[in-house]
């Protein structure tokens, strides 16, 4: 009987620390997935933001690739890029600048009085600078919200597109 | 008595058979988990390689030496003309320092183009390839 007894309690305490070992190892499993999962999601979110910020600048800047359009200047006291178009004779401006952690952009007559909340958030960012590198070549300079910072060159496949 | 070890034996049985059940869907899931993190990992690598080529392109474009890009970009060079390496950290900025190198882009003249153009390519500093392409230089452009 006494022997029943201890043969008893061994087999409990062997179910009971195969179950410890099973909880453990789920545990162990769902943390390494939630790990697995940030990790990819962190990595995605600061690709998405460099990449898509300097690629629709880098577009932006591309499609006003003309003579005299492409302007690293000021807007509301930001500094901002500014690119110029001619429709029916009238100069039309499309300013990219950061403002209040977002990357903006506004479109309007060429010299009209705006403020920097005109301007429609694309994407966020904490820091865009425009730099002239050479005759015709531009450094756009991003960083995104955590302070990781890109940058791209263009070169302006036109004359003196750089003013 | 025979009854609650019959009992302790069916409970031993049923869970050595969801331990074993676990293990098999968890080797799975450990696989899957680590395919996935590399393939996140490679394309974060892709799309730093692609802005920075990009970058060393459109400077050779704009008719810039190895040397000028080299200064500007603040990246350090490696100079075997006419073969070139840019070093850039894992930022995807230049570094001068070629130990803290993440990726080096290679730069070559194209010997199959007409006009004057450049081999590039971006790799690893184990020198795993991750992108290439040619670059039109300066001279090509109308």
């Amino acid at each position: 009987m006494n022997n029943k007894g201890r043969s008893h309690s061994v087999d409990t305490i062997f179910v009971l620390t195969l179950f410890c070992v099973f909880a453990v190892a789920v545990l162990l499993a769902l943390i390494m997935g939630t790990r697995t999962y940030s990790a990819i999601s962190d990595r995605a979110d600061e690709t998405y933001y460099s990449r898509t910020a300097l690629s629709y600048i880098v577009e932006k800047v591309r499609h006003n690739d003309e003579q005299g359009s492409v302007f690293v200047s000021e807007f509301s006291g930001i500094p901002a890029l500014e690119l110029r178009t001619e429709f029916d004779g009238v100069s039309y401006s499309t300013y990219m600048y950061i403002y209040e952690g977002n990357v903006c952009e506004l479109f309007c007559e060429t010299g009209l009085d705006l403020s920097a909340d005109a301007g429609i958030p694309i994407i966020p960012g904490s820091d865009l600078r425009f730099e002239k590198a050479g005759d015709n070549l531009l450094k756009i300079s991003y960083a995104d919200l955590s302070g990781q910072e890109g940058d791209v060159l263009v070169a302006l496949r036109s004359k003196e597109a750089l003013g | 008595m025979k009854k609650a070890t019959s009992s302790f034996g069916a409970s031993l049985i049923e869970l050595i058979f969801a331990v074993a059940l676990f293990s098999l869907v968890a080797a799975q899931c450990v696989q899957i988990f680590v395919a996935a993190n590399t393939l996140s990992r490679e394309s974060a690598h892709l799309s730093k390689a692609v802005i920075i080529i990009e970058t060393v392109a459109e400077s050779y474009s704009a008719g810039k030496t190895p040397r000028e890009i080299s200064e500007m970009l603040g990246a350090g060079l490696q100079d075997s003309a006419p073969v070139y390496e840019f070093f850039f950290d894992e930022d995807g900025n230049g570094t001068l320092n070629s130990a803290d190198a993440v990726y080096i882009v290679r730069s070559a003249p194209s010997a199959d183009a007409v006009v004057k153009a450049y081999d590039l390519s971006v790799s690893l500093a184990d020198g795993e390839e991750i992108f290439a392409v040619t670059a039109a230089g300066k001279e090509a452009r109308s």
